[in-house]
């Protein structure tokens, strides 16, 4: 039998995959005690609590809450003592005697939250008599029984866990000691040497050249090399040949567009909201957009961190610079929300979801999972938890234009506006200035037209106004607001020949202020464009805790602030009329931080070699791994910041190494010390992920679009809920496009079917390492979906206008289209055999002769498309 | 099952497949795990695979499944702790029936043929009375963030029966109320996930499986060019002599290649007799298309898939009690009947675990005099067969259905049992994804209904 069972929505939460929360009341459980001493020995209440209270206890608690028998308790509370009682369990103390209603044991009762017993609510005479008891202090004589459970509210110790390794500050290694001073020239070289030397492991030889660059290709670009490409880079003899390749490929857009692609996983972005009211993200393109130019740029990611926390608080040079940081806290903005409507916790779900995506995306950190309780691993107390939580419970967070009202209960919280090109700003500005002028000039001639009695008051009467006004907005009749362009203006009778002179000359005025605002209105520049982000609110201000992540039961409010553990020095100062976000930027983005630069460069470590130094990417904390080359690690980390953060120099570094370069041929020997392969004997074999596979076959069969798409598909449709007859998921997940797939549209719960079926990540979560599974499925899309059978065709069609006219020469070309490489003889003269037996298969089916050729290519081309090596780096 | 090798050695003949054999006989040891190959499970099981009806929309207990004589009484009268809305009594009349004398209404008259093998849960709640959440919570145990479906749990747990069909299907999904999340494997692996035939709104008639037609080339020219492509592979593993992987995709394609054949047979209803049809109501108008989704399920339930879901859509009477609900229960009843019946009959209740239900109940009280709203502090569903007590009414409601009372049972509770039948403990099936353990039962903890448990 379960013991807690709280309330469900309170728990559920963030803190998914424990059996209890630590309470993070603050409250100090011996206060209690201390006041309510004199009650223990209450004659009165001692004689209440033996003839009503005990009974019950024994009856109906002591099965899994007593320690007699030395019994393990559930829930870490035991009730049969007073001790017990005060002390709590793993929810905090069960009473606070005189206070019934700050007592969980009475929410329990009354199966408020916690449902105590489970199932059997008691009856409510015997709630009512708890009640009264514990009203009176709740005297009990029950003695410790010596078989408590200790320490079942562990304090988080923040000094002792600062001596985690990744709460120390990166260091300067000692230069790796090495016994072979030839291999390998780099730093890099020699930390991995000295690893594999100490384990007794002999590094492989060297890649061919023709492996090598089209493993560089695929990891910079995400794209095969084409045949030219390779011919070109086998027969540059020069020694400089692999860095001018790799300057070239870091400089190519391609670049941007693989490497964004990394970020997009982590930075969980969907161009819809997902979960229960799956509307769309129109706006959402500018920040995929803004990563891959981030990327291209190569930003240095200590300003890219910054950038997507807090943006619009930096400061900016040009109007250019400040919309790309606006368009760069859509970070914050993208993830899936639940329905707002019903859900007391709405705001605090949004909230655990930004500090999940910030300190799990920087930091590897899971900071998240101390929203009900302590973090049970990390020394992450729920008080700091809380003291982030204020910085964005302080922030604006604009996500919908209410588009998805109609179905949704969608929040319309409005969206950011950008600036736009400087003369585009300019003409908005000069609009609407122009339009502010014209509409005082009105009111003022208006007012004096009232005064003289020449406009009726109908004007001025609030109400009629309205009304009116709405009248007009549906299309019928008119009034004479101030919002108005059509103003009735007469001369009443009994004014002087002056007074009907001046008001003749008003009248004209503002016939032309009229005339000319209506034409400003009629040619307004193009609004401003839209995009997801967050903004400061108004009135910042500390969170309040949620008592075991229940926004309606809260605790003090905990000042706003960072995790200390991960804090070297001085903690951030906040402004009393600050969010706190800059600061937390300013934090998580420096130097000083000891997670952010490792967690960054092993993010890129693990793209480039297959798997990270730290293996869990995204969780740097107790339950990650520890990293297998630590002292690597901090070299690279330390010559990332002293590079300017630069990531382009980084993934140079890595790939002109003579580790990146060696092969993936297999060594028994080195297999049966390391067989994952965790010291880089080799290069691991791995797999294409669903967005360079799908690249690769249009880029293989010619039809891949390789410029950059304007917008999305999904910013084709206003924004609403997608759903069958509307905006059906299928306009999405079955999307035809030749753009590269970082293009493609990311709707969660649509997702394209090539993304979905080959591991691209849910949307919906912070994923630092795709799976990669082997699934019937993707044999079958491989087989027989629409997008291989009509990319075969156009890769056959390909081979057959090209020059080459005998089969083996085709074949021969399909091959290093496809797989980079010349075939073998045995290959050739299986191909071509294929080629003849399928002509016969299709010739019985088809009579054109030229139909006949594409066909039986195509099958061919298919064949080498599905093949295992066309999805393999080697 | 196959072992790996038996995998292997089915593999047809193509080029290199002798090199291939010698090589993997003795690489056999560091083989690619089939992640679908059937598991044991925790403790011995009473089903081996899970049907679900589900009803989206939320179904009116106190009209079907939760007998309540004193909205009868009562009806008219205000209804407690809601002034201003009266409780309506059930249109429908109760009848005791079989041995077991369970009450059902009217709308049920086929089903309640069944009494005896139903064991009626009358005591269930759930966290939030709209259709998103309640629809995701039964589906998944969550619905703030995207969580696996209890079908992908079934097969994490336990694999599958048949390595030629998909482990997990759902049938007609909705589109909306989380859509594939409802199906989804969340953070398992993607393996896991539900394979959907069709959408709602589609007739299951015309429902297409995806990438499964392969007419783009003809006779055996698929098989030839699946053996070039299996050359190619075993090539690839020679070269790099052990890579798991490969060796997945190779036995992969030749499991795909069977399920192309497998999966358009099992779901071929013109295999069935006309007496058949006739029971589910196939070919009959009202019931043609949720029969044929019942007789689908039980091909595949026959066939060894592990959890199968079919879906009837628009049980959310707000208005039009009467003559809605009485045209959805004439859709429904004749085909559930039929599918309990058929597994009967082929001695297959007694390891299929039957459920009915939707995502919530309905309020006996009503603004609206032929309406009910959602109501999400009691609702009722129904289990039989796989090791479940028939002729049972477990927990109870509040006097008119308001408010469940008694042994009351949340999703979680639900699927911890349905687990539990399955023989796996929801306590132990847990899977770590990002530095935590999850299970489908949540943290708050969950119960295994054993009253209702043979």
């Amino acid at each position: 039998m379960d013991h807690f069972r709280w309330q469900r929505h309170a728990v559920l939460i963030a803190c998914l995959g424990f059996a209890s929360g630590l309470s993070a009341i603050a409250g100090d459980s011996s206060t209690a005690a201390k006041s309510a001493e004199p009650a223990a020995n209450d004659k009165k209440g001692i004689a209440f609590f033996e003839k009503r209270i005990r009974p019950v206890l024994v009856e109906s608690c002591y099965e899994c809450h007593s320690t007699r028998d030395g019994n393990k308790v559930k829930g870490g509370l035991a009730v049969d003592s007073r001790d017990g009682l005060l002390r709590g369990g793993e929810s905090g103390p069960a009473l606070v005697p005189g206070s019934p209603e700050d007592s969980l044991l009475i929410e329990a009762l009354r199966h408020d939250g916690l449902e105590m017993p489970p199932n059997k609510q008691l009856p409510n005479t015997v709630i009512a008599d708890f009640v009264a008891w514990i009203k009176m202090g709740a005297p009990d004589p029950r003695k410790p029984t010596g078989d408590e459970p200790v320490a079942v509210r562990k304090e988080i110790d923040v000094e002792a866990g600062r001596k985690f390794w990744a709460f120390q500050p990166p260091r300067k290694p000692s230069a790796p000691v090495v016994k072979d001073k030839r291999w390998g020239s780099t730093e890099i070289d020699q930390f991995i040497l000295a690893g594999l030397e100490a384990k007794g492991l002999v590094p492989v030889g060297d890649a061919d050249p023709r492996t090598w660059v089209r493993r560089v290709y695929f990891d910079l670009t995400g794209l095969p090399p084409s045949p030219a490409d390779i011919d070109a880079f086998v027969s540059d003899h020069s020694p400089k040949a692999k860095e001018a390749l790799v300057d070239r490929l870091l400089a190519s857009p391609q670049f941007g567009e693989r490497w964004a692609r990394h970020w997009l996983d982590v930075a969980r972005f969907a161009e819809s909201n997902g979960n229960t009211d799956n509307v769309t993200f129109p706006h959402a393109w500018r920040y995929r957009d803004y990563v891959i130019a981030a990327f291209n740029h190569d930003k240095p990611f200590d300003r890219f961190i910054k950038e997507q926390l807090a943006g619009d608080l930096l400061p900016a040079s040009s109007t250019r610079q400040r919309d790309e940081q606006l368009i760069a806290t859509g970070f914050l903005a993208l993830g899936s929300k639940p329905r707002a409507q019903n859900n007391p916790d709405f705001q605090m779900d949004v909230v655990a979801e930004q500090i999940d995506v910030a300190t799990t995306g920087f930091m590897a950190l899971t900071v998240a999972c101390a929203r009900c309780h302590d973090h049970k691993f990390d020394p992450i107390p729920t008080r700091e938890y809380y003291a982030m939580a204020g910085l964005f419970t302080s922030t604006d967070t604009l996500y919908s234009g209410g588009g998805g009202q109609g179905n949704g209960r969608q929040q319309n919280t409005g969206f950011l506006e950008l600036n736009g090109e400087p003369a585009a700003k300019q003409a908005r500005d000069q609009h609407a200035a122009a339009i502010t002028e014209l509409k005082d000039e009105r009111m003022k001639l208006m007012g004096e037209l009232r005064r003289l009695g020449a406009i009726e008051k109908n004007g001025k009467d609030g109400k009629d106004a309205k009304k009116a006004n709405k009248k007009q907005q549906n299309g019928k009749g008119k009034n004479n607001s101030d919002d108005d362009l059509a103003v009735d203006v007469k001369v009443p009778k009994d004014v002087t020949p002056e007074e009907a002179r001046r008001i003749k000359k008003l009248t004209e005025e503002l016939r032309h202020t009229i005339d000319e605002l209506k034409d400003r209105q009629a040619n307004a520049p193009p609004a401003a464009e839209l995009a997801m982000g967050v903004r400061d609110d108004k009135s910042p201000a500390d969170c309040r805790l949620c008592v075991r992540g229940d926004s309606t039961k809260r605790g003090d409010a905990v000042p706003r602030g960072v995790v200390s553990v991960a804090t070297i020095g001085a903690m951030p100062k906040i402004g009393s009329d600050q969010s706190g976000r800059l600061q937390l930027a300013d934090w998580i983005a420096s130097p000083a931080n000891p997670l952010t630069a490792r967690v960054a460069v092993n993010r890129i470590w693990q793209h480039i070699f297959g798997r990270g130094l730290v293996a869990t990417v995204d969780n740097f904390g107790e339950l990650g791994e520890k990293p297998s080359h630590p002292e690597l690690l901090d070299h690279l980390a330390l010559q990332f910041i002293r590079e300017g953060w630069s990531t382009k120099k980084m993934i140079r570094s890595l790939v002109l190494s003579r580790t990146y370069a060696l092969a993936s041929t297999h060594v028994d020997a080195n297999r049966e010390r390391d067989p994952d392969n965790i010291y880089l004997w080799r290069f691991a074999p791995r797999r294409l992920d669903s967005d360079q596979f799908r690249d690769a076959i249009l880029a293989t069969s010619g039809q891949l679009d390789r410029d950059q798409m304007a917008g999305s598909i999904v910013s084709k449709s206003p924004e609403q809920v997608v759903q069958q007859g509307k905006l059906s998921p299928t306009s999405f997940s079955e999307a035809q496009m030749n753009h590269r797939s970082i293009y493609l549209p990311i709707v969660r719960n649509a997702m394209p079917e090539v993304l979905e079926l080959f591991d691209a990540p849910d949307p919906s979560l912070v994923v630092g390492v795709r799976d990669t599974t082997t699934v019937p499925a993707q044999s079958l899309y491989l087989m027989n979906s629409p997008f291989l059978v009509e990319q075969s065709k156009q890769f056959s069609k390909r081979l057959l206008s090209s020059s080459e006219k005998t089969d083996a020469d085709r074949v021969a070309l399909a091959f290093r289209l496809a797989l980079s490489r010349k075939p073998t003889a045995s290959e050739s003269e299986q191909a071509v055999s294929f080629i003849k037996q399928s002509t016969k298969s299709i010739a019985a089916v088809e009579k054109d002769k030229d139909a006949i050729q594409v066909r039986v290519w195509a099958a061919f081309c298919q064949a080498l498309f599905a093949a295992a090596e066309f999805r393999c780096l080697e | 099952m196959w072992t790996r090798r038996e995998m292997l050695q089915r593999v047809s003949s193509g080029f290199g497949m002798m090199a291939f054999a010698g090589l993997c006989a003795d690489r056999a040891s560091a083989a690619y795990e089939n992640p679908l190959a059937p598991k044991k499970p925790h403790f011995p099981a009473k089903a081996k695979r899970i049907i679900y009806a589900c009803m989206r929309g939320g179904p009116s207990h106190v009209d079907t499944f939760d007998y309540k004589p004193e909205l009868k009484t009562h009806d008219g009268k205000d209804a407690p702790d809601n002034k201003g809305r009266n409780l309506l009594a059930s249109p429908f009349e109760f009848k005791k029936h079989g041995e077991s004398g369970l009450p059902i209404s009217e709308l049920f008259p086929q089903v309640a043929g069944h009494a005896d093998q139903l064991c009626v849960i009358n005591s269930l709640w759930t966290d939030v009375p709209n259709h998103p959440q309640a629809f995701l919570m039964m589906h998944t145990g969550e619905f703030r963030f995207a969580r696996p479906s209890m079908g992908a749990w079934s097969l994490y747990g336990l694999g599958t029966e048949n390595q030629n069909l998909p482990g997990f299907v759902t049938i007609n999904p909705p589109n909306n109320l989380g859509g594939a999340q409802n199906y989804s494997s969340g953070f398992l692996p993607a393996i896991y996930q539900g394979t959907a035939i069709g959408r709602e709104g589609q007739r299951v008639a015309d429902t297409r499986i995806g990438n499964i037609n392969s007419k783009h080339l003809p006779g055996s020219l698929q098989r030839d060019q699946l053996d070039l492509v299996q050359s190619l592979n075993r090539d690839l593993l020679s070269r790099q002599q052990v890579n798991a992987e490969i060796e997945g995709v190779i036995e992969s394609f030749e499991l795909a290649f069977r399920m192309q054949d497998a999966l358009p047979g099992v779901l071929d209803l013109s295999q069935e007799s006309k007496s058949t049809f006739e029971a589910y109501g196939i070919g009959n108008g009202p019931t043609d298309n949720f029969g044929r989704q019942c007789l689908m399920a039980r091909r595949l339930a026959e066939a060894g898939v592990r959890f199968i879901e079919v879906t009837h859509a628009n049980w959310d009477q707000h208005n039009g009690l009467r003559a809605n609900l009485s045209k959805n229960c004439k859709e429904v009843d004749q085909p559930l009947a039929a599918l309990l019946a058929d597994l009967q009959s082929r001695d297959m209740l007694k390891d299929t675990l039957v459920m009915w239900g939707g995502e919530f109940g309905r309020t006996p009280h009503v603004k609206q005099k032929d309406g009910r709203d959602h109501n999400g502090t009691a609702y009722s569903m129904w289990l039989a067969g796989g090791g479940v007590k028939g002729g049972l009414r477990y927990g109870q409601s509040d006097q008119f259905g308001i408010k469940a009372v008694e042994d009351k049972v949340h999703p979680h509770d639900l699927h911890a049992t349905l687990l539990h039948s399955l023989g796996l403990d929801h306590e132990q099936l847990t899977y770590r994804y990002g530095g935590r353990d999850y299970k489908l039962t949540g943290v708050g903890g969950a119960r295994v209904l054993k009253e209702i448990l043979t």
